[in-house]
């Protein structure tokens, strides 16, 4: 290949980006659910004609770099019968290596003169896929059979045709076919668009041009990540996070993980990590790299295109069979939790070679509560996703009301939801204490209480971090766990477990409180400057027993007293175990 | 002879732009002058001066004063509003905090969120709840209210913002609650969310309501310092007392200073709409209805889209990660400038910005200690402008500098010439402003390759016809006085006035009476704002839209009907799938649909003045306005050729007649800005004063 010019690739690389922007663009407009539109929860990509991602527009980050391993599955399957006005449909993370069944990928390829040069590629989440469950995310699922229908990659549109059967099948077997349907022809639109697009730019540059800057492409963005790596210092980093477990009794689940850094090479290897569960946490393999490509570029400084160059100097080794790398029957619908605990887990890890680029843990993902019933004879489901306590950083405290690194979703307005559902929200509040103590503090957990106001629903919930709260780091002290109470109307009060497998009865009246982890610490507490700690007192964050006790400062009538804090902190110094030296 | 002479400045973050026109001459006299931070009304009166004695008038020979300014965008951006404080429902203290939990960047942890514009220690609330259908289920704790006054009256706050779950549909708690507060802290402004907005989301109308709140006292100041030097006679303009003044709003219209005390957030994120509003308003009068503004500055690039001559308006606009839920023109600043840099990165593509020279040290070419290269130098160094001329009135530029830094940073790296570097410097920011066009008339639906390119801003004119080709957008419209064009949008704009309500129902639930019964009283409101405004019947002007969405779909789209017609109800699916139909690209007009909102605005047209337009000449200009030819590089059209050095022909503007005609390469300067053509393309001047390029493909 001819040397490449350095202002072409740029113009190429920003003109690739412009098609996957788009393509989320008219996908977040044109589609029907609030999970898609208000969450986020999708990804849009222009891949080569290899199936090699060009461009991602990342909405929710823990889908990036998800659609190569998708695109090599199909192209597998139909390498020779691929023609211009197929759409491809499939969501199965064991024959259509997909993420979890709610999540449907839309798939185009892109002709030009008669030859494949492309494809554009959407993954969304949909409301419903069918399963024992409204919104296919059965915690208590044993087997992927229980979770949805099952679509390995099909046509569902060949050579312009639309395939009436998939179509009708699709659509009896879920219970919310209009949103399903809608959101459907959201990908299809987005698709299409981007194609147009990436047609306009091979007529206007020269299909052997544009497609040989697309190879160009790939290594410079490996070019880029390799200069990253080779800037980390080698060695093998090795950290175990834990979710908690299944339903009444659970069983911890270890995320056992290694990086491994040589030279500018980077492997993650998960031996070690929990066999693969009845109950669906378990993570396709796909779903597990995203999850470390996450967490790698949250280290990383440079602004590194999102395509496969990116992830070619990256191994990603997973038993088959574990929890991270599951094989069929293992259900995934709630996969998304693992996905937190592996960011977690890896930025556990990389914090021992590069303490300066990650925080000490955080929340752990989103809480997401479910109530569902019958109310004025009407069916609904609510569920959302609430979050957003980081841990300590290296030069700030955690922060409250942002969520964890591996999703970006908004919480949903209190007017809203009421103006919706059965339900009063009595309280949505920063829970002051809570955070773990350090040089800089976790952030605050907040709790947000429901009253039912309808005559009767069930209540779900997928939280985590009782047993295992967020780890402080360097000194920093861990935050508090969750705490997740059902108070009845007649007064009694029943403590929800972490991860409910079976649904909990909610009459008119009952109220459900939960309160999240909080995050953990950076750095020693008895460091943290007195005018910090006084400031978070005023501040109401923190409270005058809390400041002395975990960190030392004596508060009085609003003001430090400097002797006794000084007395205090020599006090507690001695007690640690920095104390001997 | 006799003058009728409107004036109106826009104060910018370093310079205030003014603008004097003389109806009854048709002249137009322009000024730049440093912004003075200290006060601005410094720098406006001293702008407007100048301005106005080009024409060898004075200030009381004034008939209308237009003003855009920064003060409450600045006042945000650093911090430096009232001391507020907030009151809302028990059980949510931590609204303001919490907010809508987005994180700023995806990736970044360094970058966080900026602490929210009230303490947390002067969040108070109070006990009492209104339901989703208005209802009481709680009645309002006065005592706790009283409590939260006399700890504010202890903080020493200046203003407060009150908020209460639902009080869109009942503002009853609110209007006590804010009573009580008025009666517990003489001197403090007291705002209820409902007075800024109707809307129900209670976290965005939180913080409207706060910012609102928070620059009262602010622009309360300026405002009153802004009026009394206008009407000075010694030190001041000498403004008689009986001439209008008018403030720009976000969403392009006028209001009066007396509405601008009061809403002062609405005149936040108002500075480029000014720009916006002249550009509709000069491409009508050239007969162009679809445009795409693209308005460069010295660190950004403001992008908006104007179909059928109307800027398109949004009601959800984020100032600093505040969100606000005014009306604002849908506006998209991308990180492209002037000041721009340019660098080579470890994967060795070149890249420009996203960091910025910024006013200090600015691009190297302003020898104030900037050593990066940016986009300004490459431009100084492709002679697309004159070294020697003045950017802004007080630099002289260094083009050895600009040169030096192009070559040690990018050119020698690179291994290619000065010229091809900087000809790459152009091209990359141009991709970068294309992406920003594209999402936003992607995004709307749109194919820009329908849309005229408008390009202003001092900067502007250099970029339109490269950047248009990029879009294959065949016309490029060079308004004119390109530099200061949104002053100019004060001069021409309407008054404005907007009133929204949530009001959630099916369509299919409602009759055209039930929808009319809700929408008359907003009318009756608008109506009887102009008519205090001494807007007389025949100049005021309603506007109502619904706002509509699918059953089950979370977003909607306003629709503008007819409502003085009988049976707009009727024809309201149609006009909305139409509308789906473009914005989406599909509608089903089987499925059910539902009404979200209604958002009346009431328009009081203040008579316009009518622009000057060019005298006609031939085909070719005027001897007059040859200035010269200067050697200028171009990268090529072909995409594969190579760029050359052009003996180009300079042209003034200020001496073109309509239907003078002029083939690219050339440049035409002017004394706010200065247009490249590129080889090849088509320059026709337009007796409406505009410059119309058709663009080489």
């Amino acid at each position: 290949m001819k040397t490449f010019d350095p202002i072409r690739l740029e113009v190429l690389k920003n003109a690739f980006d412009t098609i996957a922007d788009e393509m989320a663009l008219i996908l977040m407009r044109a589609a029907y659910s609030p999970i898609v539109r208000d969450s986020m929860d999708f990804s849009t990509a222009l891949c080569d004609a290899f199936g090699q991602t060009l461009a991602q527009g990342v909405t929710t980050p823990m889908h990036l770099g998800s659609f190569y391993d998708a695109m090599r599955h199909l192209l597998s399957h139909y390498e020779g019968n691929i023609f211009e006005g197929d759409v491809f449909i499939g969501n199965d993370p064991y024959a259509a290596a997909g993420q979890h069944l709610p999540d449907i990928y839309i798939i185009q390829p892109i002709f030009f003169d008669g030859r494949l040069v492309a494809w554009t590629t959407t993954l969304a989440h949909h409301a419903d896929v069918g399963g024992i469950v409204p919104g296919s995310n059965a915690l208590g699922a044993t087997e992927i059979y229980q979770e949805g229908i099952r679509l390995p990659f099909l046509k569902l549109y060949e050579r312009g045709a639309r395939n009436a059967s998939i179509w009708d099948i699709l659509m009896l077997n879920v219970r919310v076919p209009s949103l399903v349907a809608g959101d459907l022809f959201a990908q299809m639109a987005a698709c299409h668009a981007g194609q147009r697009s990436f047609v306009d730019l091979l007529e206007r540059y020269g299909a052997d041009e544009v497609l040989s800057y697309a190879e160009e492409l790939h290594n410079y963005a490996e070019r880029l990540t390799r200069a990253e790596i080779a800037q980390f210092p080698d060695g093998t980093f090795a950290f175990t996070d834990y979710l908690d477990g299944l339903g009444k009794n659970p069983v911890p689940i270890p995320i056992t993980l290694a990086v491994s850094i040589r030279g500018d090479e980077l492997e993650v290897d998960f031996t070690g990590t929990s066999a693969q569960v009845k109950g669906g946490v378990n993570t396709p393999l796909p779903f597990t790299k995203a999850a470390v490509f996450t967490a790698l570029r949250s280290v990383m400084k440079s602004d590194i295109p999102n395509c496969r160059g990116f992830e070619r100097a990256i191994r990603v080794q997973a038993p088959l069979g574990t929890v991270v790398n599951s094989v069929h029957p293992a259900p995934c619908g709630a996969r998304g939790i693992t996905g937190y605990r592996i960011i977690d887990a890896m930025l556990g890890a990389l914090s021992i070679p590069l303490p300066d680029r990650v925080t000490a843990d955080g929340m752990g993902g989103a809480s997401v509560p479910a109530f569902g019933g019958w109310h004025d004879g009407k069916p609904f489901v609510f569920s959302e996703t609430v979050m957003g306590t980081w841990g300590g950083a290296p030069t700030h405290d955690g922060q409250v009301g942002v969520p964890h690194m591996g999703a970006n979703q908004a919480n949903i307005p209190v007017e809203m939801i009421e103006t919706n559902y059965p339900l009063r929200i009595v309280r949505y509040e920063i829970v002051p204490d809570s955070g773990g103590a350090g040089r800089y503090r976790g952030g605050n957990a907040f709790v947000r209480e429901y009253e039912f106001l309808g005559d009767e629903a069930v209540l779900t919930l997928r939280s985590d971090k009782h047993d295992f709260p967020p780890y402080g780091l360097f000194g920093g002290k861990a935050g508090s766990g969750p705490v997740s109470v059902l108070r009845q109307k007649e007064g009694h009060e029943v403590t929800l477990p972490v991860l409910v497998t079976e649904p909990y009865v909610m009459k008119k009246g009952d109220v459900f409180r939960h309160r999240s982890p909080a995050g953990g610490g950076y750095g020693d507490a008895l460091d943290r400057p007195e005018g910090m700690v006084l400031d978070d007192v005023l501040d109401g964050l923190i409270s005058e027993a809390h400041a002395a006790e975990a960190f030392g400062v004596v508060i009085e009538a609003g003001h430090v007293n400097h002797a006794a804090t000084a007395v205090r902190r020599d006090a507690m110094k001695c007690r640690s175990p920095a104390c001997d030296s | 002879m006799v003058k009728k002479i409107r004036v109106a400045s826009d104060v910018g973050g370093t310079f205030t732009d003014s603008i004097a026109y003389d109806e009854v001459s048709g002249t137009i006299t322009v000024s730049k002058v440093s912004t003075t931070p200290e006060n601005r009304a410094k720098g406006t009166v001293e702008g407007l001066k100048r301005a106005i004695d080009q024409h060898g008038a004075s200030g009381n020979e004034v008939d209308y004063v237009g003003h855009g300014m920064t003060t409450a965008t600045n006042a945000v951006i650093q911090r430096n509003g009232a001391l507020t404080a907030f009151l809302t429902n028990h059980g949510f203290k931590d609204l303001l905090e919490i907010g809508r939990q987005n994180r700023p960047t995806l990736f970044d942890i360094s970058i966080v969120k900026p602490g929210a514009l009230v303490d947390p220690e002067l969040c108070f609330t109070a006990r009492g709840r209104i339901d989703a259908s208005g209802l009481e289920v709680e009645p309002l704790n006065e005592a706790d209210v009283i409590q939260a006054a006399q700890a504010m009256h202890r903080a020493g706050v200046k203003a407060v913002g009150v908020l209460f779950l639902h009080s869109y549909a009942n503002p009853g708690h609110e209007q006590r609650a804010r009573a009580l507060l008025e009666q517990h802290l003489p001197g403090v402004h007291v705002c209820a969310s409902t007075d800024v907005s109707r809307e129900f989301r209670e976290y965005e109308r939180a913080s409207t309501t706060v910012l609102n709140a928070y620059l009262r006292p602010v622009m309360d100041r300026y405002l009153r310092s802004l009026y009394g030097m206008l009407v000075d006679e010694t030190d001041g303009l000498a403004l008689r007392n009986d001439v209008p003044v008018m403030v720009m709003d976000a969403a392009g219209g006028l209001m009066s200073l007396e509405s601008a005390r009061s809403r002062p957030v609405s005149t936040v994120l108002s500075g480029p709409a000014g720009g916006v509003v002249a550009s509709a308003h000069v491409a009508r009068r050239a007969g162009i209805d679809h445009i795409i503004t693209m308005d460069i500055g010295g660190t950004s690039t403001d992008i908006s889209l104007i179909r059928k001559g109307r800027p398109e308006i949004t009601r959800s606009a984020v100032l600093e990660t505040v969100p606000i839920r005014i009306p604002v023109i849908d506006i998209n600043a991308i990180g492209a400038g002037g000041g721009s840099i340019a660098w080579i990165d470890e994967g060795g593509a070149l890249r420009v910005g996203p960091m910025s020279a910024e006013a200090v040290p600015g691009p190297a070419c302003y020898g104030r200690g900037g050593e990066r290269p940016t986009v300004t130098d490459a431009n100084l160094v492709l002679g697309r402008f004159d070294g020697k001329s003045r950017l802004g009135g007080s630099l002289s530029l260094n083009v050895e500098a600009a040169f030096r830094v192009i070559r040690d940073a990018i050119a020698e790296p690179l291994d290619i010439t000065v010229y091809e570097a900087a000809a790459g410097i152009l091209r990359v920011a141009h991709s970068n402003i294309v992406r920003g066009i594209r999402v936003v008339s992607v995004e709307r639906g749109y194919d820009p390759r329908d849309f005229a390119l408008v390009p202003f801003g001092g900067a502007g004119p250099m970029h339109g016809s490269p950047v248009a080709r990029e879009l294959r957008m065949p016309r490029v419209m060079i308004p004119p006085t390109p530099g200061i064009l949104c002053a100019m949008g004060q001069l021409i704009s309407d008054l404005r006035h907007d009133f929204v309500a949530t009001h959630i129902a099916a369509y299919a639930d409602q009759t055209e009476e039930d929808m009319s019964e809700l929408v008359l009283p907003l009318v009756q409101q608008g109506l009887a704002r102009l008519e205090r405004e001494g807007i007389a019947p025949e100049q005021r002007q309603i506007e109502v839209r619904l706002e509509v969405r699918y059953v089950g779909q979370s977003y909607d789209l306003p629709i503008l009907v007819d409502f003085d017609a009988r049976d707009y109800w009727k024809t309201l699916p149609v006009l909305f799938h139409e509308a789906h139909q473009v914005r989406f690209g599909y509608a089903d007009p089987s499925a059910p649909i539902e009404i979200v909102g209604i958002n009346v605005t009431a328009i009081g047209r203040i008579d316009t003045p009518v622009l000057p337009s060019l005298a006609h000449g031939g085909s070719t200009p005027p001897s007059q306005a040859h200035a010269g030819r200067r050697k200028i590089y171009f990268e090529p059209l072909d995409a594969h050729a190579k760029g050359q050095l052009f003996n180009t022909p300079v042209y003034r503007r200020s001496e073109l007649m309509a239907g003078n005609v002029i083939t690219g390469p050339a440049i035409i300067e002017e004394v706010s800005a200065t247009t490249v053509l590129y080889p090849g393309d088509v320059l026709t001047a337009h007796e409406s004063g505009n410059l119309i390029v058709e663009v080489a493909q």
